[in-house]
């Protein structure tokens, strides 16, 4: 009985599966990263002077 | 009469901001959990005997049997009892653990419903069918999937952590009749091999692999909640920034 393109194809699937959730969670992070930067950064846009 | 309010007044504002943490999300605990994975795998498809009747096909459990015990019983039991909690201490700490732990229950769901069909061509004869087991498990992945939804679509922050956990808690009730519908009608799913109350009904070479894809599934699990746990207190500290309150 040569059944095992099945399992090889539930094995893919449950990998590629994890995968995109793992890569969602760290696109998301990055995302709010960025956003988090541009809430520091200055609203001139430039350096902060000192003084 | 208590009215709720899903938008129009817009967002109360979040009641406690935590500090945001300089962690990364995918920590090392991903890192061991991807580690045993793999090994799990490689133990599976090269190291464990192939069952006589079904043939290579019956791999599939381990990957398939796994995901349900860590997606359902694990998963969404810890969305209820988050939920529970939250609707006693009103934490929004507890919400964010009921909201990453419904995301990671969905996505070990989403493998159980992909693994299965697979498993049931070549076994059943079929992709599908419509028995309790199966169909009370497509249902418990809409009202998931419907729960993420109803947090997208909620922006008072007080209400859509009280909908969110009435809600979670119903599709947690779901997680029994799935476990039990194998007993109470007829079906084409087998009976638990495993949870059951007496021995596994499976060779030690086969229940070890077993053991094993269970404890490195639930480490992933473990690692996904607490990395999403994470983006939800970056998010919750940025919206509370924005907000000016911090």
């Amino acid at each position: 009985m040569d059944n095992a393109v099945y399992y090889k194809a539930a094995y893919s699937a449950a990998a590629l599966v994890y995968a995109a959730y793992a890569v969602s969670l760290w696109w998301r992070d990055r995302a709010l990263s960025r956003r988090a930067a541009a809430l520091r950064r200055p609203a001139n846009g430039g350096s902060p002077r000192a003084g | 009469m208590r009215s709720t309010v899903i938008s129009d007044a817009g967002p109360a504002p979040l009641a406690a901001a935590p500090a945001a943490p300089d962690r990364p999300t995918l920590d090392w605990l991903f890192g061991v959990a991807v580690v045993a994975v793999v090994a799990t795998f490689v133990r599976a498809i090269f190291f464990t005997p192939i069952e006589a009747m079904q043939g290579p096909a019956q791999k599939i459990l381990y990957v398939h049997a796994s995901a349900a015990f860590v997606g359902l019983y694990l998963g969404f039991g810890l969305v209820a009892v988050a939920s529970v909690l939250y609707l006693w201490l009103k934490d929004e700490k507890l919400d964010r653990v009921a909201e990453s732990a419904a995301e990671v229950g969905v996505v070990f769901t989403t493998v159980v419903l992909v693994t299965g069909p697979l498993w049931g061509k070549p076994v059943w004869g079929t992709w599908w069918t419509w028995d309790a087991r199966l169909t009370l498990t497509l249902f418990l992945w809409f009202v998931g999937v419907g729960y993420l939804i109803l947090r997208g679509a909620v922006e008072d922050h007080g209400t859509r952590a009280r909908f969110s956990a009435v809600l979670g808690i119903l599709a947690a009730l779901l997680v029994p009749f799935i476990h039990l519908s194998v007993y109470l009608f007829r079906t084409l799913h087998p009976m638990p091999i495993v949870l059951k109350p007496s021995a596994p009904s499976m060779p030690r070479e086969m229940t070890v692999t077993f053991v094993l894809a269970f404890l490195s599934f639930t480490l992933l699990f473990a690692a996904f909640v607490r990395a999403r746990y994470r983006i939800a207190v970056r998010r919750d500290t940025l919206l509370a920034q924005e907000e000016g309150l911090v």
